[in-house]
């Protein structure tokens, strides 16, 4: 099972079935309100996807650990390809831009061999880690 | 009010887009996780666009794209294509496939609605 199908969160709830939704009150009174208002739920989304993230981490943890020992399965490195994938996909979305790149680093490097190099993987996951406030 | 039907498997990307083209552009938003669920509701609901994923488990966005295409009630509501992919010769395939627009994952939420507003030419 995916991480995405163990979540049962709102949204997942919201999305079954394509309902529509509709925005949750009046618009606010000018861009930069919207822009605040957006910036703070942001940062609530970003602590409710730290579940996901942190499984996502743990994936690529597991398969540069493999890559280090000369392991690595095809299967394994497709999947952490693309965990690295879903991770530049959205991690910038948040404001984390440099996280992103380095997930996009780790996408190529997984992407590029099916022995990747596994001190050049561990480095980018540990600067990863670094620049996200997961806790 | 314009409607938008968001296709993606990942929750906190269906989330982020919702809030920003609610927020922002005060867009009605309406939510689908897999392509085949898309499909059906996109029948349903009839959304004046669909932001869709590429990279989807199952059908990914490009086949959910020309399913929709087979389907005369589904033919002409414009799709613009969600992807991490950054090389030109991944988006120049999804722009030969005929889709209103391609945007680039990460998205910036504070200016979603804008890109979907030119990529549409709603302007």
């Amino acid at each position: 099972m995916s991480a995405d199908a163990q979540r049962d969160s709102p949204s997942r709830r919201k999305a079954a079935g394509g309902r529509a939704r509709t925005p949750a009150g009046p618009p606010a009174a000018d861009l930069a309100a919207k822009q605040a208002a957006i910036r703070a739920k942001l940062a609530s989304l970003w602590k409710d996807s730290i579940p996901v993230i942190e499984q996502r981490l743990a994936l690529l943890d597991d398969a540069i650990a493999a890559a280090r020992s000369g392991t690595l399965t095809a299967e394994q490195n497709s999947d952490a390809a693309g965990e690295a994938h879903k991770l530049a996909g959205s991690l910038g979305m948040f404001g984390y831009t440099e996280a992103g790149s380095l997930a996009r680093e780790i996408e190529v490097l997984f992407e590029g061999s099916p022995a990747p190099d596994g001190a050049a993987l561990e480095a980018l996951a540990e600067r990863l880690r670094g620049a996200l406030p997961l806790s | 009010m314009r409607h938008i039907l968001i296709i993606d498997d990942e929750d906190d990307i269906r989330e982020v887009a919702a809030l920003s083209l609610e927020s922002i552009a005060g867009w009605q938003v309406s939510m689908a996780s897999s392509g085949a669920e898309g499909i059906q509701a996109a029948e349903k609901l009839h959304p004046d666009a669909i932001l869709m994923d590429v990279m989807m488990p199952g059908m990914d966005g490009p086949t959910t794209f020309k399913e929709m295409q087979s389907h005369a009630s589904l033919a002409r509501i414009p799709v613009i294509l969600l992807t991490a992919k950054v090389q030109g010769v991944d988006q120049r395939r999804f722009h030969n496939l005929g889709v209103a627009g391609v945007l680039q994952k990460p998205f910036d939420p504070l200016s979603l609605a804008d890109q979907i507003t030119s990529a549409l030419g709603w302007n």
